[in-house]
């Protein structure tokens, strides 16, 4: 009986986990197609921090990565994962739009530079 | 479990665990290309023209309802609960197959469209990211079936339990990551 119970707890636990994760998907859905928010940026981040929130649910209901007993070398190696991704993404972000200020060209004029740099020659 | 099954376990998760930090990294350099790039359209469609958003909403919850399933099997598997762990893995292997279905059905009508990879860099790098992402996913259901099958011949032991918990941790992973495609490529990219 006891078992019985440990099992629909875990069960719960589960289900509670998809349907937070259900509820903020389709909350997300709803704000950004019907744009309750008028500023991209302010889309941006809300949807940013909605993904954000659903990750910790999922790694909390999903995974367990908080359970006490379990090795710390999992939140460890995490925390340097999530470490390395935002210095590839927002790296690489900050230095295209830096290289593509400093460029000064717009699409068209590149095009046309390239075009006479061609008929230079190799 | 004896000893050195605990001792092996914890090896095989760690070993897995690893992969996916690796994983993440390749996801990381994916998710870099395409939001530089998904400005560069080169006088093709922009992301706001040729998603098709319920679907996507629909592809997504189909995702989560199957990672729900394996989480749910793998706690069936841990209570001895074979028949249940069987329905449960059957359903994760069924709605997975869903999910790649529903996204060729995507991939195949973009391209009929006439917005296949060729046209502009932004095409380019989406198609890299939600098509590697699908690459996990079909090679996670491979692996599905197989345990499907492995698990349908023999009695559970701590060794099939392990071998379901590891696939638990790759499914729950590839939901993840869908979480942030879902977020950046559809809903950033298809409305700002």
């Amino acid at each position: 009986m006891k078992q019985m119970d440990a099992y629909d707890r875990m069960i719960l636990r589960y289900c509670a986990g998809a349907i937070i994760s259900t509820l903020l998907t389709t909350g997300i859905y709803i704000i950004t197609v019907n744009g309750v928010f008028d500023t991209a940026i302010v889309v941006g981040l809300v949807i940013l921090l909605v993904a954000l929130i659903q990750l910790i649910v999922q790694l909390y209901f999903f995974l367990h990565v908080n359970e006490g007993k379990k090795p710390r070398w999992q939140v460890h190696s995490l925390w340097f994962a999530v470490a390395m991704i935002v210095i590839v993404v927002v790296g690489s972000i900050w230095i295209m739009k830096n290289l593509d200020y400093n460029m000064g060209m717009s699409a068209e004029q590149m095009h046309q530079y390239m075009l006479e740099e061609n008929k230079k020659g190799f | 479990m004896n000893k050195h099954n605990d001792e092996q376990s914890d090896i095989a998760t760690l070993g897995l665990w690893i992969y996916l930090m690796t994983d993440m990294m390749l996801f990381a350099g994916l998710f870099a290309t395409f939001m530089v790039l998904r400005g560069n359209t080169a006088g093709g469609p922009a992301a706001a023209d040729i998603f098709n958003m319920p679907y996507i909403l629909i592809e997504t919850l189909v995702l989560l309802f199957s990672s729900l399933m394996c989480g749910l099997a793998f706690v069936s598997a841990k209570f001895g609960r074979l028949r249940d762990m069987r329905i449960y893995l059957g359903l994760t292997i069924l709605f997975g197959a869903v999910f790649i279905g529903m996204e060729l059905y995507e991939f195949s009508q973009l391209v009929g469209e006439g917005h296949s990879w060729s046209v502009s860099a932004f095409l380019s790098s989406y198609f890299t990211l939600v098509g590697t992402h699908g690459l996990h996913i079909a090679v996670g259901l491979l692996w599905a079936s197989v345990l499907f099958v492995r698990l349908l011949k023999r009695p559970l032991n701590p060794n099939s339990l392990r071998k379901l918990g590891l696939f638990a941790l790759f499914w729950h992973f590839l939901e993840l990551v869908w979480i942030f495609i879902f977020s950046i490529v559809y809903l950033i990219g298809g409305t700002i």
